[in-house]
């Protein structure tokens, strides 16, 4: 990890408001699902950077999808191929650990989902290890 | 992105397409509710996505139909396929800019949703099974079939529970028992090729029963993987001993199809079968193979003469393949002696008379059989002594 100062601050380009008052420090081991490993940096833009997906929430917007536990990934991600099979998600699970340096963290949106909203100059995708590839049957 | 089949038509034709209800998020409102102009719900499911365009279908709804999707009675193909529906390409604010009025048949079929699959991951069947063959179908499926299948599911999953209990008793104590994870409440069935459902138990404990099923899924996997290695020589099953494998593909042979008869084959499905990499369609050679597993990783013990002997079947035993009698006439049982107790073990077709004693706690004669060390049930009757 690297910042530009000794007081870590998020990206001038988030949302006012952003993260909420309630997120946590990042702390402990998070999962994500990617389309490709090794980790591309494109693939840890947050969509406020990509430009995608305009109707979510703002604020989620500006942070990552990260999960807790491994199971809640494979289980979301059979469910999104069975129903969404024309969008693109995973199949490979990642995880990195995360510490309060990282940025801050908070459960958004459904059960086992959590936003990561990682400080400026903090390099997203770097330490992220392979976990497994999920299949799709 | 593919240029949807059908007409054309004014971008405001059915208004604001804002969610007023969403039904599955997943970043973004991914299934939802919305109105048309005359306030009359839309239900919108994301198709695909590109860069800031985001490509919806649109079907008319109703709230009978939300409330069966969101009770898990129906599937997300089944509350979208309506005679008229739509394709909306929605930019930021849900602004709507492109719009065609399609039938629903010219939808890319790969961009639908699976048959089955529900609105939320916790809806999704735990278990799924379905017959195939000349005798099934609308007209042909017999009640017999019908009882085969819910039986075939029941006993199947309860030989993977059973297995995948112990393992985790081998840790620590588990607040469940065996019927928890294999007599499920029934979700749907389907007639065209007949098809029954189960979901998650009814008493849930998420991270518990996610383990369990997971276990079983794993096991099952094993199983089959186990049974279709070609070759002569019978592979064994990692991690499980030989009662356990006895025990694994007595399971697997309850999920086949019989050997006679209109079905030849059955497909499972659910979410106990994700982890399936293999065929998720069981043959008569499965049948085959497993019985010739079973029979190799059974040691046949001595039997000895069979004996009567009337009491009461204790209900704290409920949920396993076993049941204890208590309250012995005779206690002193010919060939094993005086005893305070038998711990009888019995096979599926004992299941209901089993189950019938525990619930009444009447008297009932057992008609058992010692085998090495172990009591066998072989029938219950109404006991003559009260």
């Amino acid at each position: 990890m690297s910042t530009q100062s000794n007081a870590p601050r998020f990206p001038k380009w988030f949302v006012p408001g952003c993260p909420p008052s309630d997120a946590v420090d990042a702390s402990g081991t998070i999962f994500r699902f990617v389309a490709s490993v090794p980790s591309v940096p494109a693939e840890y833009l947050s969509y406020h950077e990509t430009g995608e997906r305009p109707n979510a929430p703002a604020c989620q917007r500006c942070g990552l999808s990260v999960f807790r536990k491994v199971e809640d990934v494979r289980r979301l991600l059979r469910h999104l191929w069975k129903n969404y099979p024309g969008k693109s998600y995973g199949p490979h699970i990642v995880k990195r650990e995360l510490s309060p340096d990282d940025g801050r963290i908070k459960a958004t949106g459904s059960p086992g989902h959590q936003t990561w909203w990682a400080y400026e100059g903090v390099e997203r995708h770097i330490s992220f290890e392979f976990v497994e590839t999920v299949q799709n049957n | 992105m593919w240029v949807p089949t059908g007409k054309q038509i004014e971008k405001d034709a059915l208004g604001d397409l804002t969610p007023v209800e969403i039904l599955f998020e997943f970043e973004e409102p991914l299934t939802f509710v919305c109105n048309d102009l005359d306030g009359q719900p839309l239900l919108a499911h994301s198709l695909c996505a590109e860069g800031a365009l985001s490509r919806y279908l649109i079907s008319v709804t109703d709230q009978r139909v939300v409330q069966e999707l969101k009770a898990g009675r129906l599937d997300v193909l089944g509350a979208l396929r309506q005679p008229r529906c739509w394709i909306a390409d929605l930019g930021g604010k849900w602004e709507v800019v492109g719009l065609w009025l399609v039938p629903f048949d010219r939808v890319p079929k790969d961009h639908l949703p699976r048959p089955g699959a529900m609105i939320t991951p916790d809806l999704d069947p735990v278990f799924r099974l379905r017959l195939i063959g000349p005798g099934v179908g609308p007209g042909n499926t017999t009640a017999a079939d019908i009882r085969m299948a819910a039986q075939a599911a029941e006993s199947g999953l309860r030989g993977l529970a059973r297995i995948a209990l112990d393992e985790k008793k081998q840790v620590g104590q588990v607040r469940r028992n065996i019927r928890d994870y294999s007599d499920l409440p029934y979700q749907y069935t389907r007639a065209a090729s007949f098809e029954i459902a189960f979901g998650r138990p009814r008493d849930r404990l998420p991270g518990v029963d996610d383990e369990v099923f997971d276990g079983m899924g794993r096991l099952l996997k094993k199983g089959l993987e186990a049974l279709r290695t070609n070759g002569d020589d019978l592979v064994p099953v990692e991690g499980l001993n030989e009662d356990q494998a006895a025990q694994l593909f007595e399971a697997i042979k309850a999920l086949t199809p019989p050997m006679r008869g209109g079905v030849e084959r059955v497909e499972v499905g659910g979410g106990l079968t994700d982890a399936l990499t293999g065929s998720k369609i069981l043959t008569r050679d499965d049948r085959l193979r497993s019985l010739q597993r079973v029979k190799a990783s059974r040691k046949i013990p001595v039997k000895e003469d069979p004996f009567r002997v009337t009491g009461v079947a204790e209900g704290a035993d409920q949920g396993f393949d076993f049941f204890t009698l208590r309250q012995l006439v005779p206690s002193d049982i010919p060939g094993v002696g005086p005893v305070s107790e038998i711990k009888f073990f019995f096979d599926d077709h004992l299941f209901d008379k089993v189950a019938d004693a525990w619930n009444s706690q009447e008297r009932v004669t057992v008609v058992g059989e010692r085998i090495g060390s172990d009591f066998k049930a072989l029938d219950i009757q109404e006991s003559t002594h009260d």
